[in-house]
């Protein structure tokens, strides 16, 4: 028994992520359930139990992860993505429209509206990240050989994401790649160019679509009075007022039943504050603050270089999500539809953050003792 | 490190990247602090008034009781009817139609237009009773609505008004007992709070509050439902014999000056309140004013006695004529008596006579003694709209010296009908004042509070109030016999007013009344009849004493007031 442990952890793997993972996944189950109380009455544990499942197979796969030396993810990170890439294809081609974008692949996968390819593509791209920074070593300080190809592979994905059209999907995932870029000691003005690069890009579609531009308006607004903002951001702030310092109380809340849009997927947080208040609104941040630091010890603490890279950009991508996330709950970021991982409902988020969590967990379990 | 990346730089890089982060998550806190702790009472508010369901609750309107215990007015449930003919089928409107128009008094083709077509809401009667209400919900027919809401009922209908006043579609109480006591018999509406769904259902685990509705209080009042039938039955008939437009009769106990009964026809349905003629609303016995005639001659004889000027056995020479400052005062009769005793002024009512008196008072003293006996003021009566009266006095500019002589007849000044039977009651009270009031006691949330009698003043001396007493007794008795009511002595006096017209006295209308109490030695029941405008009678004596004489002879029997023997001695009680 201690021979396999030491084989399959040859250092002592980080328990820290597993409790504060499992803290976060508990607060989500709690607020799937007390958010989604109105959403069929007639059976109001309905998503409680879809989420349940959902939970049960990420920590399937995250204990999968887990077992599986992550070195060996080298081997597949090209192949998946191209994997990867032909499914964001396929999406386009044949996936379900829902609110006017096309992100899910309910007819070929089954469960229908809950399995994003784009979730999984985060995944992906992280990893081959990962890879490819490893294999350059200094040589990515030159801009033939680090900065161009590194543009050209997150560009094509990012570009599929956008025709989806997933704006802030492909804005975190590109802004996750930078910061993998960074770490692996990219040249800071050669970051800085591409970043801005992106940004006015970013800015172009921003203009150039009337519902990005109504969001940013919208943003303005309600940083200055969210009363007067567009409703969405009127109810999540309301929503949030609510609840105070303390809030209303575990499953207290008003504003959830029809008051608040999406309150069990995207705007969790929002309920959050209602019932938790300001107190557990910040212990939520708190947790992700935790897991920031976990993530980048990990990294820091990581045998090899993908490892290190690997586990920075896991953890920046689940990090991101939530500051993302809670952002836009709180009209810090305009408005835009990212989960919150770990405890806003939906399948594909859950497993793959579960996922990486899982590859955070193998790779401590191979670091450098101090 | 495998290909030469530092550890040193993966860690400061790694710094960089966890400060920028950090600096975002503190923005993301600083953003908390502002909805949560800083705007969270405004924010809390404007969410709350977004979700809060508030639903009135109506409260009751206290009930009104006569002193019998009979109910005068109330708040019944009254039913509206309504209906979707998008849910009812239009093949099904007709056969429906049958059903309902005999329940609804409204025509079956009118009932199967409302009732077929595509509107969502169309309303089909109001004020069902329940019982109508109840067959209506026992069809359980889908798109049929039947709504409760309170409404006034008056059982008594309009024998009551307008001293009972009526209650409007706004729940307002006007005029009377409803008006003067409206903040006391409304009550105050409750609600019902509570947190709700964007589906208009109950949020769940929400706050659901019920503030019950408190109800008003109930009001007992001094009023004897049978005392008023009894003065709204002789009025009636009175008004019919002697062909008169309008007329007014109040009964009140002389001791406390609680009104017994107030009776003015014509009057008006409470409940069609809409339908009348809004002059009706107004209740003349406080707020109309009249010259009195020579009813008022009491007040002048007793200002005279009390003051020590004359005596019941003092003469006075009538020539027929009183002249002062260029008026001349004359008799009903046009005639001159000689030689009479205060006393035959008073029962042949001489005008001449009173003129003597309050001249011989002198204006000062005359109408301090008016205004002692509450004219030209409120009296303070728990009833809606009082009127003061008109009394001029000397220095107002109104006033002329001959004022002087023709008030001591009741003539130029103008008094509330129930000013004068509040005088003329202080005379039977052994000369004082008693406060008129209606309502014996109430009873609302915080018990029983019982209405005290209250005595203004002493106006004049008991012995005065005796003498004069005894005066109006043998007025009654020798010379307005159709005023006296048999086992009982009499006090009293008849009145005959001409009514003012601009620029003199109508020609040929008066105003005939009689305000008299009795038994004479310890008063229990007072009375003023006053019928306007009699088209078959002349006087006071012909038309308004006989109405006293019946109403007094049955109410003494109703509130079994024990009878005197015919020299003025009780008989004795069993």
């Amino acid at each position: 028994m201690k021979r396999t442990q030491d084989k399959l952890y040859p250092s002592k793997p980080d328990y820290w992520v597993l409790a504060i993972v499992g803290m976060l996944v508990l607060i989500g189950l709690a607020f799937v359930y007390s958010a989604s109380l109105g959403h069929n009455p007639a059976n109001p544990t309905y998503l409680l139990k879809r989420q349940a499942l959902w939970v049960v197979l990420g920590t399937v796969a995250l204990v999968a992860a887990a077992r599986f030396n992550y070195r060996r993810i080298q081997l597949y990170t090209l192949p998946a993505l191209g994997f990867g890439i032909v499914l964001l294809a396929v999406v386009l081609l044949v996936g379900d429209r829902v609110h006017g974008s096309i992100r899910w692949l309910g007819d070929i996968i089954g469960q229908e509206g809950s399995v994003q390819p784009s979730e999984l593509m985060k995944l992906i791209l992280v990893s081959y990240v990962a890879y490819w920074l490893s294999t350059k070593g200094a040589e990515i300080r030159h801009a033939t050989y680090g900065l161009i190809p590194f543009s050209l592979i997150v560009g094509l994905v990012a570009a599929l994401i956008l025709l989806q059209p997933d704006f802030s999907t492909a804005v975190i995932i590109t802004g996750v790649a930078l910061s993998m870029f960074l770490v692996a000691g990219a040249v800071v003005w050669q970051l800085v160019a591409v970043g801005g690069l992106g940004l006015a890009f970013a800015a172009l579609l921003v203009i150039g679509s009337d519902y990005r531009m109504g969001r940013i308006g919208a943003f303005r607004q309600a940083f200055i009075d969210p009363l007067e903002a567009g409703y969405h951001v009127r109810q999540t702030v309301l929503t949030l007022g609510s609840g105070g310092l303390v809030g209303r109380g575990l499953g207290n809340g008003i504003l959830k039943f029809g008051w608040l849009p999406v309150g069990y997927t995207d705007s969790i947080y929002a309920v959050i504050g209602e019932e938790l208040g300001f107190l557990g609104c910040v212990m939520v941040l708190a947790l992700f603050a935790a897991l920031a630091w976990r993530g980048y010890r990990i990294a820091a603490q990581a045998q090899d270089s993908f490892g290190a890279f690997l586990a920075a950009g896991l953890t920046t991508l689940l990090v991101v999500q939530a500051l993302v996330n809670i952002g836009v709950a709180t009209a810090a970021v305009p408005f835009t539809g990212v989960t919150l991982p770990f405890i806003s409902y939906g399948g594909s988020s859950m497993v793959v953050s579960l996922v990486a969590v899982g590859v955070l967990f193998n790779i401590s379990g191979h670091r450098i003792e101090d | 490190m495998s290909k030469g990346v530092e550890r040193s730089v993966v860690w400061a890089r790694l710094r960089w990247l966890a400060g920028v982060l950090g600096v975002f998550g503190l923005v993301l806190v600083a953003q908390l602090v502002r909805w949560q702790l800083v705007d969270s009472a405004d924010l809390s508010e404007v969410a709350r008034r977004t979700h809060n369901r508030r639903e009135t609750l109506d409260a009751r309107r206290g009930t009104v009781y006569s002193t019998d215990g009979r109910v005068l007015s109330t708040d019944v449930y009254t039913y509206s009817l309504s209906a979707s003919p998008a849910v009812i089928e239009d093949a099904k409107a007709p056969e429906l139609a049958d059903r309902l128009f005999p329940l609804l008094g409204l025509s079956r083709d009118g009932l199967i237009t409302a009732l077929s077509g595509d509107a969502v809401w169309q309303p089909l009667a109001d004020g069902l009773s329940i019982d109508v209400a109840d067959q209506i919900a026992g069809w359980e027919q889908p798109g049929l609505y039947l709504e409760a809401r309170l409404s006034r009922a008056y059982p008594d209908g309009s024998i009551s008004e307008p001293v009972l006043g009526f209650v409007s579609q706004a729940r307002d109480g006007y005029y009377g007992v409803e008006g003067y006591y409206d903040g006391v018999l409304t009550g105050a509406p409750g609600a019902w709070l509570g947190d709700m769904a964007l589906s208009g259902q109950d949020a769940p685990f929400g706050r659901q509050v019920l503030e019950p509705p408190e109800d008003g209080a109930d009001l007992y009042l001094t009023l004897d439902s049978r005392v008023q039938y009894v003065l709204w039955r002789e009025l009636s008939s009175a008004l019919e014999y002697y062909q008169a437009p309008s007329g007014t009769i109040i009964a009140m106990h002389p001791r406390t000056a609680a009104i017994l009964g107030i009776v003015t026809l014509p009057t008006y349905d409470p409940s069609e309140y809409g339908q009348a003629d809004p002059s009706l609303y107004e209740d003349p016995v406080v707020s109309h004013e009249w010259e009195p005639g020579s009813v008022f001659k009491v007040i002048t004889m007793a200002a005279g006695l009390d003051a020590g000027v004359v005596t019941p056995e003092s003469t006075f020479d009538d020539t027929g004529i009183f002249e002062l400052a260029g008026a001349t005062i004359r008799n009903w009769d046009r005639e001159a008596h000689g030689t009479v005793t205060m006393k035959e002024i008073l029962g042949l009512s001489l005008n001449t006579g009173a003129s003597f008196v309050s001249t011989s008072l002198g204006a000062d003293r005359f109408y301090d003694y008016l205004s002692a006996f509450g004219f030209g003021q409120l009296l303070g009566v728990d009833l809606q709209a009082e009127a003061r009266g008109s009394m001029k006095r000397p220095g107002d500019g109104r006033w002329y010296e001959a004022d002087l002589a023709t008030n001591a007849f009741g003539q130029g000044i103008a008094v509330t009908p129930l000013q004068m039977l509040a005088a003329v009651c202080a005379v039977a009270n052994d000369g004082v004042l008693m406060q008129p009031y209606i309502v014996e006691h109430r009873v609302g949330r915080d018990g029983v509070s019982e209405t005290e009698p209250k005595a203004v003043r002493q106006v004049i001396s008991p012995e005065t109030a005796d003498a004069l007493t005894r005066m109006m007794v043998d007025a009654v008795r020798d010379e307005t016999e159709a005023a006296t009511v048999p086992g009982y002595d009499v006090a009293g006096k008849t009145g005959t007013s001409q009514i003012p017209i601009p620029g003199g006295y109508h020609p040929s209308d008066i105003i005939a009344s009689f305000v008299g109490f009795f038994p004479a030695d310890d008063p229990q029941l007072c009375i003023l009849v006053k019928i306007d405008r009699p088209q078959a009678g002349q006087w006071g004596s012909e038309v308004a004493a006989p109405v006293f004489s019946k109403v007094a002879s049955q109410v003494a029997v109703l509130l079994g007031i024990e009878p005197s023997s015919a020299d003025g001695t009780r008989v004795a009680s069993q």
